[in-house]
């Protein structure tokens, strides 16, 4: 019998159960120091027995971290989990290359072709071994990376023109394995090649040939913006992964907002040069103070952390054109780091604020 | 719900890859739109391909005649989709260009060729009556002399003639197998500014590069080349050292079907 009757469906939503238990706890024994409430022991055991049950059932279903040190040993894992992944992506690309010159064609068709079904099938039967993620994340994100080498060897091999559809087909695959075992890491990765996917098709709309997306960062913008969807609503299966999608395109749009309000040549706006770098400008300021607000707002600490990243980006961008020849170099960072200081002091206001609401 | 979905997974890598080798059969079914016999002056050896420790295939690069490009005119940019509106020579925007993926005729040593080498004999002539007249260097008649021997023994035969939007448009004007070839290429358009102010921009076109650019070369030719090269490039004017038959699909895609090496004996 479960000791959860809404039991959380994430990861994330069972390690907030389990900080709440915690913190209740640390809370409770304050209290009983302080002599303000002293629970019977009825009560108290049936409490301990109850959240005994809860961090057992979410360790056992989530692999949730039950202390401060096997958090850290998580944050580890998954540093390890990462670097690992991208590790094994490279050896198996460079492996390729150094071997596809000695073997017939028929063959590199059947180990490109075999390589990613091989990894997915792995992947599953790690993720059946292990409570957490950090080794289904690895070889899942071994199994794109195999994805991304067979269709790029195809078209090697068999001279095709290339195709801004390979990186929908790579999207796809990433978000696939990523929703079937819950893997924030390969979402991450798909999302790269759906932002890809996406500038290069805007790309092509705006008469650009499909490779050359990078030279107007307008068709990056309008694919993080795209790539935020799935993060504003509510219902979608998988919802820590709404996290990811807001973050992640965010950040896109945020860089190629960055990118303009210094390269307004690269714009496709028929304006002049001076007037869309200042409009970007204008959009980065309001854009990153906006999403300060909302992240304090809604109690969504990473998009606190983006806005106020991009904020201060923006706002040192513009001071260096603005006094960096024109003052003494103390002067401009005596500014520098007063601007810093009002900026500690206005963030200060809000958390106050945002306490009092 | 989690073993369907890696299911699909997998089905998404054989559909995939189903769905590129039936591309290949159909680009290589039937009679090849085009069949050359390609030397070493249009298909070289990539740079660090070869060479290189980390990768064991061989591709050739593709390579046009330098050229003018005459035909690739404002009229001819306009009828090929180009934005020719006249613009603003302080516009800074004008100068990056503009692209488009279009199809590209190749003449292979054909009259094309030919007028390139007379073009460099004109010049070679003109700058030799340059020099007696004290109006030229002998330093540049030299470099016009290298230059013109270097095309006629080591530059590439292959030049762009025309582009269309329309393939078969394109095919029905150069529909000699042995001698044209139909490809994709992007074409690149952009802004050559006459001395005086008061004149507009002049606009000017150049294929960017081809698609594929690149022809992967099979292993059971691989003795040849390295036979033929000691798996080093040639010097820019030498004479080729192998030569390649290679055709072009009806999805214009190319690929090696023979290599020997040239007798320079």
């Amino acid at each position: 019998m479960t000791a959860l009757p809404d039991a959380p469906d994430s990861r994330s939503a069972a390690q907030a159960r389990i900080d709440r238990v915690h913190a209740f706890r640390e809370e409770l024994a304050a209290l009983e120091r302080e002599r303000v409430l002293t629970l019977g022991d009825a009560d108290r055991q049936r409490i301990d027995a109850h959240h005994a049950a809860i961090e057992a059932e979410l360790r056992e279903r989530f692999d949730v971290d039950v202390d401060e040190s096997r958090k850290r040993l998580s944050l580890g894992m998954r540093i390890a989990s990462l670097i690992g992944a991208l590790a094994l992506s490279a050896a198996v690309f460079f492996f390729f290359y150094r071997i596809w010159g000695l073997l017939t064609v028929p063959l590199q068709v059947v180990l490109l072709v075999a390589a990613p079904i091989v990894a997915i099938l792995l992947a599953g039967v790690v993720h059946r071994r292990e409570r957490g993620a950090y080794f289904t994340s690895l070889v899942a994100l071994v199994a794109v990376a195999c994805f991304v080498l067979n269709l790029a060897v195809m078209g090697q091999i068999f001279n095709l023109v290339p195709s801004r559809n390979a990186f929908l087909l790579w999207a796809a695959f990433a978000l696939i394995l990523a929703y079937a075992w819950g893997l924030k890491l390969v979402l991450t990765a798909g999302l790269v090649s759906l932002v890809a996917w996406l500038s290069a098709t805007v790309g092509a709309w705006g008469g650009l040939y499909w490779l050359s997306f990078g030279e107007r960062p307008e068709t990056v913008l309008l694919a993080g913006l795209l790539i935020t969807l799935p993060g504003w609503f509510r219902g979608l299966p998988r919802p820590d992964f709404r996290n990811v999608y807001r973050v992640f395109g965010l950040l896109v749009a945020f860089l190629s907002v960055l990118i303009l309000s210094h390269w307004g040549r690269a714009s496709f706006l028929p304006l002049p040069v001076s007037a869309i770098e200042a409009g970007y400008q204008l959009l980065g300021f309001a854009g990153s103070a906006a999403l300060i607000v909302l992240g304090i707002r809604r109690g969504w600490h990473k998009l606190f952390n983006l806005g106020a990243t991009f904020f201060l980006l923006f706002l040192y961008t513009k001071v260096f054109d603005w006094w960096w020849d024109w003052l003494p170099k103390w002067l401009f960072f005596l500014v520098v780091g007063l601007i810093a200081v009002g900026f500690l002091l206005v963030l200060g206001r809000l958390r106050r604020g945002g306490a009092a609401s | 719900m989690k073993i369907r979905l890696s299911v699909f997974a997998i089905a998404l890598v054989v559909v995939a890859n189903a769905l590129v080798l039936a591309g290949v059969a159909w680009n290589r079914s039937g009679q090849p739109a085009s069949v050359l016999e390609l030397t070493e002056r249009e298909l070289a050896l990539s740079h660090g391909r070869w060479s290189s420790r980390e990768s064991t295939g061989v591709s050739l690069s593709l390579r046009l005649a330098d050229q003018d490009y005459d035909w690739l005119d404002e009229d001819k940019l306009a009828e090929l989709g180009f934005d020719v509106a006249p613009a603003d020579r302080d516009d800074d925007r004008y100068w990056r260009g503009q692209e488009r993926r279009l199809f590209v005729a190749l003449e292979y040593d054909g009259p094309a060729f030919e007028a390139l080498l007379d073009q460099q004999r004109s010049r070679l002539d003109r700058l030799r009556s340059e020099l007696e007249a004290g109006a030229a260097s002998r330093h540049e008649v030299e470099a016009a002399r290298s230059g013109l021997e270097r095309l006629r023994k080591a530059g590439s035969r292959l030049v762009a003639v025309d582009a269309d939007t329309d393939v078969d448009a394109l095919r029905r004007r150069y529909s000699n197998p042995d001698r044209h070839v139909v490809t994709r290429g992007v074409l690149r358009m952009h802004a050559i500014a006459p001395h005086a102010r008061d004149e507009n921009l002049r606009l000017r076109g150049r294929v960017g590069r081809l698609l594929p650019g690149e022809v992967y070369l099979p292993r059971r030719f691989h003795e040849v080349l390295r036979q033929a090269t000691d798996e080093q490039r040639n010097a820019i004017d030498a004479p080729p050292r192998y030569r390649m038959e290679i055709r072009w699909g009806r999805g214009q895609e190319p690929w090696i079907t023979a290599a020997e090496a040239i007798d320079r004996s």
